[in-house]
């Protein structure tokens, strides 16, 4: 057994999890509040430290030290487990995401297995599992309803989720995460193929396709993580808070990191199967015009810098897909339920379906 | 009788609702933006700022404890000065 890989593989699965994706889900709460304080013209927190900076630290006390109550009527046994089943399937989804190309040689992506993008529509797919028990065991009837809810919403939307990404694997020819982004680094990101051989047409008239893909994978992320307009399952005004109605303390926050952390991996697997992964092509002059490639293949400590900047650069893109989720929640008004299935049905599978064929038809007549 | 409320004809472009969206967020951009660069006023951030130097002239009202005989707290009222200007309606 090769010790030094199982030994690396933890170092990277402590490094995303602890330094990276953990303090990201708690300044994204922070975020979010400052964000939409803004769009609404108030400070929002900014007493805890220098702006406010502080305060995830002092939630997070919080919740630690509060009271954990455990109503009697729950079953214990899924009220205990739903939690747990809430936040840990966003965390492993990230597992396949290449967060950047490779530093000192190692690739940084911490599982890259050739099922890539199936793996994580079967991993995010269980994240219902705790929705629809915490809403069961809770044994209370609005967590029940908002489980009920999300249970339906989550099948109505991964029909498009899964649809609206077909026409990459049709391009790419592998559902391979690392090999999408090499595809996008040799041929222009998905949505904008500038660098590569971007004279093509084909790969021009391939770019609508590719944004309606977008578009509507977006929004089935949208509804995948529960955020408004499609947070049904949580609607304060319907169903007093939802499937967390009867948490407290701990638990209650467990479900808070996981929509957060679902948000999080998913705008990664937007960021790795729309915009390019880890690569940002930089204008270079060295003998007439080119796009440079940044990479951690350099020797010494080029490659280093490099590395770490594809890194930096993937979060980057991560970070900016979660303004604009935050951006969303605080402009659009929720869908009413019949609205949200008649768009999921009726609208969403259907644009996904038609762009696969057009998508085909296009790769069929240009190649690329 | 129930009054029927004819709904209104919404034409093409209406109906795709994208541009009510874009419009939408490009408004609540703008308010973050105009809040971030400070354009906004919003409120008085108390324990830093205090309106006691500058209240507006029309200003009678100040908050009081009010003790009885025995020098007990008996409640919080709105004290006015009837001495700023003596055409107050009291």
């Amino acid at each position: 057994m090769d010790y030094s890989f199982v030994f690396i593989s933890l170092l990277k699965i402590v490094g995303i999890l602890f330094v990276v994706i953990l303090p990201m889900v708690s300044y994204t709460v922070y975020a979010e509040r400052r964000v939409s304080a803004f769009i609404q013209d108030r400070p929002g927190p900014n007493r805890v430290g220098p702006e406010g900076l502080f305060q995830p630290i002092a939630d997070t006390l919080k919740l630690l030290l509060k009271e954990d109550f455990t109503p009697r009527p729950v079953n214990t046994f899924y009220y205990w487990l739903a939690p747990a089943l809430a936040m840990m399937p966003a965390i492993i989804t990230m597992a396949v995401v290449p967060f950047g190309s490779t530093l000192l040689g190692v690739p940084m992506v911490i599982a890259d297995i050739n099922v890539g993008i199936l793996y994580v529509f079967a991993i995010s797919s269980l994240g219902v599992y705790g929705i629809v028990l915490a809403g069961w065991a809770s044994n209370s009837k609005y967590p029940f309803l908002g489980g009920v809810r999300s249970s339906s919403q989550m099948i109505s939307y991964e029909l498009s989720l899964g649809l609206s990404v077909i026409p990459i694997f049709l391009i790419v020819g592998q559902l391979r995460l690392t090999e999408v982004v090499r595809y996008q680094i040799e041929h222009g990101w998905m949505i904008a193929p500038f660098v590569g051989d971007w004279t093509n047409p084909g790969k021009w008239l391939l770019a609508f396709p590719m944004l309606i893909s977008f578009f509507v994978f977006m929004v089935a992320i949208f509804a995948e993580t529960n955020r408004l307009p499609f947070d049904l399952p949580e609607a304060e005004q319907e169903l007093a808070g939802g499937y967390n109605t009867e948490y407290s303390s701990m638990k209650f926050a467990l479900f808070f990191l996981g929509e957060y952390a679902a948000m999080i991996t998913g705008s990664a697997v937007i960021v790795t199967l729309f915009l390019g992964g880890w690569h940002l092509p930089l204008p270079s002059w060295h003998g007439g015009f080119h796009w440079a490639l940044i990479d951690g293949s350099a020797a010494g400590w080029r490659g280093v810098i490099g590395g770490l900047f594809n890194i930096v650069t993937f979060f980057a893109k991560v970070t900016a897909l979660l303004f604009f989720f935050i951006w969303v929640r605080f402009t659009l008004p929720r869908f009413r339920y019949d609205q949200l299935m008649r768009l999921g049905w009726l609208f969403f599978f259907e644009i996904a379906l038609l762009n696969i064929f057009v998508a085909a038809i296009i790769i069929t007549f240009f190649p690329v | 009788m129930a009054l029927r409320v004819a709904r209104p004809a919404l034409s093409w472009s209406e109906r795709l609702y994208l541009p009510a969206i874009v419009g939408g967020m490009a408004i609540t951009i703008k308010h973050f933006k105009n809040m971030l660069l400070g354009r906004t006023k919003v409120t008085v951030q108390y324990p830093e700022e205090r309106l006691d130097n500058d209240l507006p002239d029309y200003y009678r009202g100040a908050p009081a404890l009010v003790r009885d005989a025995d020098d007990r707290l008996s409640a919080l009222r709105i004290h006015l000065p009837a001495s700023r200007d003596q055409n107050c309606p009291r």
